[in-house]
């Protein structure tokens, strides 16, 4: 599904991501685990095209096409979704519209019928009803006014209605109480299935619980320095990421 | 010293050779009134920089240009009215082209009862040129000196017009650059009610210069909401003033839509002489290329616990230039008085420019006034979440310069005509009119 070799990072001429290689296969769960300044972020906003960052190695394909040429929306297209660390709040946009002016240009872009008004409301209804959020909260500017538990649960919302092969989950549980945190964890393995991957970032063990991977990857100083299964995550809960910073310094 | 010609002379005595064919010159006061003005107009001149009131805004080409007086259209010319949504909307139609009325396009005969249009003839003296100051606004001297046509729309006391009054000025020009004035007034009797859409239209040419003057008057507890598309040919020069009295109770709102000319002004002067009146000037501007908007208010608050309440909001792409100059003035006993005015801009590139000046002047000392200004780029954040979403970067900036123009939009009374001007803005940014 994606393939990352020796992928190399800088912003600003200081390299973040320091050769990283990645195999992502269809239909499994990945974690990526690492403390603050791993490039953890940096990483899934490159896989999603931001263009403050500059790729000064390394290749990226998604499903045998070249990623790092494209631009965020073809990713998107794609079928490659990043689910925000920090949601942004958009004053003036309507969550409905953004969700149809999204939803319609994926489609459109994956060859399908684009949806109208009715059958849009119908589907969008459903989803968000299974994640909880109201009709009130669809009519409200994207995420302007939502606590933290209800931007991630739009989130999810988004990523339930763009079935994306690949789902990128950027510190999904930042921020959230553990019922929020069940909720969205919830949604998000609702949507796992045999031809979807997923791929979550996150700083703690505590997300994994909820959302349990088939592998766990370690990154620490911009390079994958230990994988595993999910019994790392609790090896690493108890020991903390300095066995490894602290290798590295030595 | 070698002089300048100076076109304001050129402008004056073109209209003092044509002042007998120009229409209503049988009638003494209005020759009176014509001559006054051009005397006027002629010694004060094309405002200059140096104006305090035109500091941002130059004249210069139209001081550069031959233009030509329209001539007189009487019959109806051959003429399709642009199809875009606003020109659609249901209401009784003024057609005017080149400042002239074209009465076989326009419903004249079928307007409703509560609603008198008169013409110059029927306008009668000490009635035009009331509401106006041709020290403050000289080019309003060259319009009363110069207008083909005047028309002045009266509501009867109580009356509520059923559907808006719409007024479109059409300019239809050949080789020559020409040079014409829409001239109208409103005047709202107590207690009425109604909506005035006003349309600025290059249907064939593009060098031409619009000179407008309106002068609108308000009785008590009268209810006028007044909405304008300028939507100018991209080479023609719009310049007009608004001259606005309230009375006691009255409710004045004015929504600007600037989208066309090269160079435009848009100015309203309000004048507050009773209590419980509200004046809410609105306004957005769209401009690209080399285009020049200029949008100059005054509100003086001249009675106590009235309300006046501004807001215009900019989109500038390439080397546009926006100017907000406004002015709030509260008299010594306009106590109680509640002022609010901001002006937004959003630059697209880095050529833009706006110029925003408010301007308070208050001297009672029980007032509330408040004023803001920015000017700000697109939210690079937001734009990649769109994107990142799989919306296109045309779509996404779309979007979110139409969520920057809403709170602006939003601020409009009438629902019918926020969805028009809406769905205007909308099809005119996806056509990249606006935004390239």
């Amino acid at each position: 599904m994606l393939k990352i070799k020796n992928l190399h990072v800088s912003i600003d001429g200081n390299e973040i991501l320091r050769g990283i290689d990645l195999d992502l296969e269809a239909g499994k769960t990945y974690a990526i685990m690492g403390p603050n300044g791993s490039g953890k972020s940096t990483l899934s906003y490159v896989l999603a095209g931001s263009d403050k960052y500059t790729i000064t190695d390394g290749t990226v394909s998604f499903n045998g096409k070249n990623l790092i040429g494209m631009n965020p929306e073809e990713r998107a297209g794609e079928g490659l979704f990043l689910g925000f660390q920090y949601p942004v709040e958009i004053p003036g946009v309507a969550t409905s519209t953004f969700l149809k002016t999204a939803l319609n240009a994926v489609k459109k872009y994956r060859g399908e019928d684009e949806l109208d008004a009715m059958q849009f409301l119908k589907l969008v209804r459903k989803k968000a009803e299974e994640i909880g959020i109201s009709d009130e909260m669809l009519k409200r500017p994207v995420n302007v006014g939502f606590s933290g538990g209800e931007k991630k649960r739009n989130e999810v919302l988004q990523l339930a209605m763009l079935e994306p092969k690949l789902a990128v989950l950027d510190e999904t549980d930042s921020g959230l109480d553990i019922d929020a945190l069940k909720t969205v964890a919830d949604g998000v393995n609702r949507l796992r299935g045999p031809k979807r991957s997923m791929l979550v970032i996150t700083h703690y063990q505590r997300l994994l619980n909820y959302i349990v991977p088939d592998v766990i990857h370690v990154l620490v100083n911009g390079k994958i320095v230990a994988t595993g299964a999910k019994d790392l995550a609790i090896e690493l809960e108890k020991s903390g990421y300095s066995m490894f910073t602290d290798s590295q310094a030595a | 010293m070698v002089m300048k010609p100076n076109i304001a002379h050129d402008f004056a005595s073109q209209y003092d050779e044509m002042r007998g064919q120009l229409p209503g010159s049988h009638l003494n006061w209005l020759q009176t009134l014509r001559e006054h003005s051009l005397n006027v107009f002629g010694e004060l001149g094309l405002p200059t920089v140096r104006n305090e009131r035109w500091r941002y805004t130059n004249l210069n080409k139209i001081r550069q240009e031959n233009f030509v007086p329209a001539s007189h259209i009487s019959s109806c010319s051959k003429i399709t009215l642009p199809s875009e949504k606003f020109t659609q909307i249901d209401a009784y139609k003024i057609v005017l082209i080149n400042g002239t009325i074209i009465k076989s396009l326009s419903d004249i005969d079928d307007l409703p009862e509560g609603l008198k249009l008169e013409q110059i003839d029927e306008i009668g003296e000490n009635k035009l040129s009331r509401l106006l100051d041709f020290e403050r606004t000289p080019m309003a001297a060259l319009n009363t000196a110069a207008f083909t046509d005047a028309l002045c729309f009266n509501i009867r006391d109580g009356a509520c017009i059923n559907k808006p009054i719409h007024l479109i000025s059409v300019a239809e020009t050949s080789t020559d650059p020409v040079v014409f004035h829409p001239r109208f007034m409103i005047n709202a009797g107590q207690n009425s009610k109604v909506t005035f859409f006003e349309s600025h239209i290059g249907a064939k040419g593009s060098n031409y210069f619009s000179n407008c003057v309106a002068e609108i008057e308000l009785s008590s507890n009268a209810t006028l909401h007044h909405y304008k598309v300028q939507n100018d040919h991209e080479d023609a020069t719009h310049i007009a003033a608004s001259e606005v009295r309230l009375a006691d109770g009255s409710n004045y709102e004015n929504f600007v839509v600037t989208v066309g000319a090269k160079l435009s002004r848009n100015e309203i002067n309000a004048q507050i002489i009773g209590s419980n009146a509200d004046c809410r000037l609105l306004g957005i501007y769209l401009l690209n290329g080399k285009q020049h908007g200029d949008h100059t208010t005054s509100i003086d608050h001249a009675a106590p616990d009235s309300t006046s309440h501004e807001m215009y909001k900019g989109v500038l792409d390439d080397n546009a230039r926006g100017v907000f100059q406004g002015k709030i003035l509260v008299r010594k006993d306009s106590q109680r008085t509640n002022g609010y005015q901001l002006n937004q801009a959003l630059l697209l590139s880095k050529g833009t420019e706006v110029d925003s000046k408010p301007e308070l002047e208050i001297y009672a000392d029980d007032v509330k006034c408040s004023h803001g200004a920015t000017a700000g780029e697109l939210d690079e954040e937001a734009l990649f979440y769109l994107r990142a979403r799989g919306i296109s970067e045309v779509v996404a900036r779309n979007l979110l310069i139409e969520a920057f123009i809403k709170s602006a939009l939003d601020e409009i009374s009438n629902p019918s005509i926020q969805t028009t001007l809406g769905a205007t803005i909308s099809n005119w940014l996806s056509a990249g009119k606006c935004n390239d």
